[in-house]
């Protein structure tokens, strides 16, 4: 199954971590960022507050300054008498001693100066070649019907007047302090107004006081009267033309309208402003100036407050993408180092499947769990190699083994002897053998079965060297028992402490006297069938397993009619032993059967139809215990 | 080579087409309103920049008005040839012997009104007793006095004059005020119409017509087409600027500025928005322009009892308007 990309650890690997930490960075800087912007708004407008309140009491206390003029002049009048010569003097002087004050006059009532003057107005004002007078009030001015002089008047109390332009239409801004001096009527009622005195003074001050505000790089700061008049303002079209609210309605701006009624009626303030004012969004700070009630206000657009921690957290972000870039690179790197070593095991594995085990995992030099796994899968390839030689071993082993056996079943003078052992190993501990027996006749045959205890490997060397010493004894001379009992000591030498024995049925069948010897050593007892009376006997006797006593004598036991037809059946316990997959044992029955029912075959036939019982019975199940057996069956017909 | 010249030939032949089809010179006229240039007079702005009145044969020079000169004294003493002004100063100056005929009858209502704040405790006209008014003198006093007179109550009078400060520092409770002028710059000045108190003269039986074009009854019997030429014109500037009310405020922008009067265009456009309101109400193209006998008999009226005049002159001295 080739590995697609999307699913190999380095691409998972690299994606959540930079995943993460994406999230992790976008959290950290977004709740800093927006927190610092709080901070900054915050600081923004304490010191904005602290700039307009400070300069708005500056220019109060200018304000405060110039209302004692007036306020000199009306005290100095009341308490005094004066002639139009004193009088002038006096302005004169108050104009002189304050530089502040641009003009004074003191305007009479029609006859309040002398009776049939109708108007008196001496004012003197600053010009560049000095101090200058004139009569205020001419043909082309009325100033009966000025603010200057009409509002104290009605009002009976100084006030500030609206500013306007010292010349028609541009010059210099001013605005009037108007005093009113009252005196008692006649009769004592009412106060009557017999004059007002009126200083007037320029704002130039007050326009470069509110331009030298520092208020950042777009910041600025204007003035409004209590009317909300622009009265000095960066743009200078819209000064004593528009009024804050005359901008709302042109602009149809209708929160600017409510921001300038209240910077009219509160103390101080800090709103956001919209764009108007600046053409882009932004704050204002307010600050009423107490004595003419007009206000202050301090504009700064917002990106401008922002700036600066906008262009920290550019450079912030732009370090954190750096930052996730080279996470990327480093992360996708270790992971793909970790992932190489268990490519290149996967592929070792590919070739051991394919059986090439000659593989080379020495280029994994590291010394974490994936090292560990690298090692551990070239000490099992290792190990594989020597399974492998080892299996070659046996199966060489085996080779040698089934050459031990008979290579092909007898048929002597009438006789048919046929044999077939399974092991359940590549070796194993079953045996039987076909010998010639003493001289070398070929009518005396010995037929041996036996069972090493265990199988494997152990046992079959054992096997192989009771085979070769039975075969060496038998071919000596000596009754079968005694032959058994030779082999019998050889073994018991062999097998010393090893605790190892082997079973053994000898039997010699004499091929012309129809004779039967046999030894019991242990092994299970032969069986007999006779087909004519359809009836099966035993070949018994007594005797323990070879390889155990070295002094046991063994019996040899007789029987000398082995007639036509008859079958002999000889068996390591395996055959019965043999289990289903039930955990059912076999049992001698269905053999016993099998034999019956093939007893006019042959040899062969009977072995191959017992095995096929077998493995029938046994179906997939693994064998426990090797299966050796051997018939031996008379077809030779007796001439009567 | 060719079509250049017959460009030329074109060119220089077309002037003088001109001249030997136009059947007399251009007229040389003046009109001078009764204020400053703002949108009030934007009919005669636009018909002069539009060339309205070149068209109509007249050479138009409009006049700059002002507090300090009356536009009928400026026509009286022959400064200028046409003038606009109110109905009922005009037909007090024809009782005093000026004569003067109304040539066309621009205001049909009457804008006047009085602007009181709610908080001096004035909601109803009943309200104004024991009240100090700031009112303008002259005729502008004619439906007030009725108005205190009709319900009964006795304020203090203060003369008001061209500022709205009187009002604004709290001099007085009430101030007279025009709808389409003062009344907005109270406004921009901070006040809400929810904190005031208003009172339409028109509302209350005191409803007259206010500008109206005129000029010397010698002038109109001289050249009478001359002036129907003038008040047609006048009257399409009027049209105009109602239905082009951008590119009006602009040019009245111009004209103000030349001035000096430091207004602005939020203020123009509220002007000349409520002008279409009491020139053609309830848009009646059919009134523009004319004087109905009814509403001069009517302003009569207001005017015998307010003490200004003893008789009324005959509509049709006065009158010389279209029907």
């Amino acid at each position: 199954m080739r590995l697609r990309f999307s699913n190999s650890i380095t691409f998972k690997m690299t994606l959540l971590v930079l995943g993460f930490t994406s999230l992790v960075f976008a959290l950290v800087l977004g709740y800093n960022y927006s927190y610092s912007r709080k901070i900054i708004l915050e600081e923004a407008e304490m010191k904005a507050r602290n700039l307009t309140l400070s300069v708005a009491n500056k220019i109060e206390q200018e304000f405060r300054a110039v209302t004692k003029v007036p306020q000199h002049l009306v005290s100095f009048l009341k308490t005094n008498d004066y002639n139009k010569m004193t009088l002038n003097r006096i302005i004169r002087e108050m104009v002189a001693d304050n530089p502040e004050v641009f003009g004074s006059v003191v305007g009479f009532e029609s006859n309040a100066f002398e009776k049939g003057l109708q108007s008196y107005s001496p004012y003197y004002y600053r010009t560049r070649n000095g101090i200058k007078y004139l009569q205020l009030g001419s043909a082309s001015y009325n100033y009966f019907q000025r603010d200057w002089y009409h509002l104290p008047k009605v009002l009976k109390e100084p006030l500030w007047i609206e500013p306007y332009f010292h010349r028609r239409g541009g010059g210099i801004i001013m605005t009037t302090y108007s005093f009113p001096l009252l005196e008692r009527a006649k009769d004592g009622a009412a106060t009557k107004v017999k004059a007002i005195v009126s200083a007037d003074i320029s704002l130039e001050w007050l326009t470069w006081l509110v331009a030298s505000m520092r208020l950042g790089r777009t910041g600025y700061g204007f003035i409004m009267s209590d009317i909300g008049t622009i009265v000095t303002h960066p743009r200078e079209e819209w000064i004593m033309r528009q009024s804050i609210f005359s901008l709302a309605e042109e602009y149809g701006d209708s929160r600017l309208r409510q921001i300038g009624r209240a910077m009219i009626r509160e103390e101080s303030g800090f709103v956001e402003l919209g764009s108007t004012l600046t053409g882009e969004d932004a704050f204002i700070a307010y600050a009423r100036i107490p004595s003419p009630g007009w206000s202050l206000g301090a504009v700064f657009p917002r990106s401008e407050i922002f700036e600066d921690v906008c262009v920290l957290y550019e450079r912030t972000v732009l370090l954190a993408g750096l930052g996730l870039v080279l996470l990327l690179i480093v992360s996708a790197l270790m992971a793909r180092s970790m992932a190489r070593p268990l490519l290149q095991m996967s592929e070792a594995t590919r070739r051991v499947v394919r059986g090439d085990l000659d593989i080379d995992l020495s280029g994994i030099r590291r010394k974490d769990e994936v090292g560990q796994l690298a090692q551990a899968f070239a000490r099992m390839v290792a190990g594989l190699q020597e399974r492998e030689r080892m299996q070659q071993s046996l199966n060489l082993a085996k080779e040698v083994q089934q050459n031990l056996l008979p290579k092909s079943n007898l048929k002597v003078n009438g006789f048919d002897i046929a044999g077939k052992s399974v092991y359940c190993d590549e070796t194993g501990g079953d045996y039987y053998d076909f010998i010639s027996i003493g001289d070398n006749d070929k009518q005396k045959i010995g037929v041996a079965i036996g069972d090493v205890s265990g199988h494997g490997i152990s046992s079959a060397l054992l096997m192989a060297t009771v085979r070769s010493s039975l075969r060496q004894r038998a071919s000596l001379t000596g009754n079968i028992a005694k032959i058994i009992s030779d082999v019998n000591r050889q073994l018991v030498q062999d097998v010393e402490d090893s605790g190892q024995f082997m079973t053994m049925f000898f039997l010699a069948l004499d091929t012309a006297t129809r004779q039967l010897e046999w030894v019991r050593a242990g092994h299970d007892p032969g069986i007999v069938y006779d087909p004519g009376s359809d009836s099966f006997s035993e070949l018994g006797g007594s005797g323990i397993a070879l390889g155990v006593d070295a002094e046991w004598v063994y019996e040899d036991n007789k029987k000398t009619d082995f007639s036509n037809g008859q079958i002999i059946f000889l068996s390591t316990d395996g055959v019965w032993e043999a289990r289903n997959k039930k955990g059912e044992m076999l049992g001698k029955k269905p053999i016993l059967n099998a034999i019956r029912q093939n007893s006019s075959s042959d040899a062969t036939q009977i072995i191959d139809a017992i095995f096929d019982i077998l493995n029938k019975f046994i179906g997939e199940v693994k064998i426990e215990d090797d299966i050796t057996s051997v018939v031996i069956k008379n077809n030779k017909f007796e001439k009567l | 080579m060719r079509k250049p010249l017959i460009l030329l030939f074109l060119i220089l032949w077309f002037p003088s087409v001109n001249t030997v089809f136009a059947e007399t010179p251009l007229k040389k006229v003046s009109l001078i309103p009764q204020w400053i240039p703002q949108a009030s007079f934007a009919g005669y702005i636009v018909a002069l920049e539009k060339g309205f009145y070149l068209e109509a044969g007249i050479d138009l020079t409009l006049h700059e008005g002002g507090p300090d000169k009356s536009s009928f004294a400026q026509v009286s003493a022959g400064k200028a040839t046409f003038c606009s002004g109110w109905l009922a100063y005009a037909i007090a100056q024809r009782v005093s012997g000026l004569r003067v005929v109304n040539l066309a009858q621009i205001i049909q209502r009457s804008a006047l009104m009085l602007v009181a704040r709610k908080s001096s405790g004035i909601k109803r006209p009943k309200d104004f007793n024991g009240k100090i008014v700031g009112l303008w003198e002259g005729q502008w006093r004619v439906q007030p006095r009725i108005f205190f007179h009709k319900f009964d109550v006795k304020v203090r009078i203060v003369p008001a004059y061209t500022s709205m400060n009187l009002f604004l520092k709290g001099g007085v409770d009430a101030i007279t005020a025009m709808w389409y002028n003062e009344y907005h710059k109270i406004l921009n000045s901070g006040l809400n119409p929810d904190e005031l108190s208003l009172f339409f003269f028109s509302d209350f039986g005191l409803n007259m017509p206010e500008d109206g074009l005129y000029c010397m009854e010698e002038t109109f019997k001289a050249d009478p087409q001359l002036c129907a030429r003038f008040v047609q014109a006048s009257l399409k500037g009027w049209l105009y600027a109602f239905n082009h009310e951008d590119e009006t405020v602009e040019l009245v922008m111009k004209h103000a500025d030349a001035a000096h009067t430091g207004t602005n265009r939020a203020h123009q456009r509220w002007m000349l928005t409520h002008m279409k309101a009491l020139i053609m109400p309830e848009g009646d193209k059919n009134r523009l322009g004319k004087l109905r006998p009814e509403d001069y008999t009517h302003a009569g009226q207001l005017l015998k009892e307010s003490g200004m005049i003893d008789r009324l002159p005959r509509f049709d001295d006065f009158y010389v308007g279209s029907q």
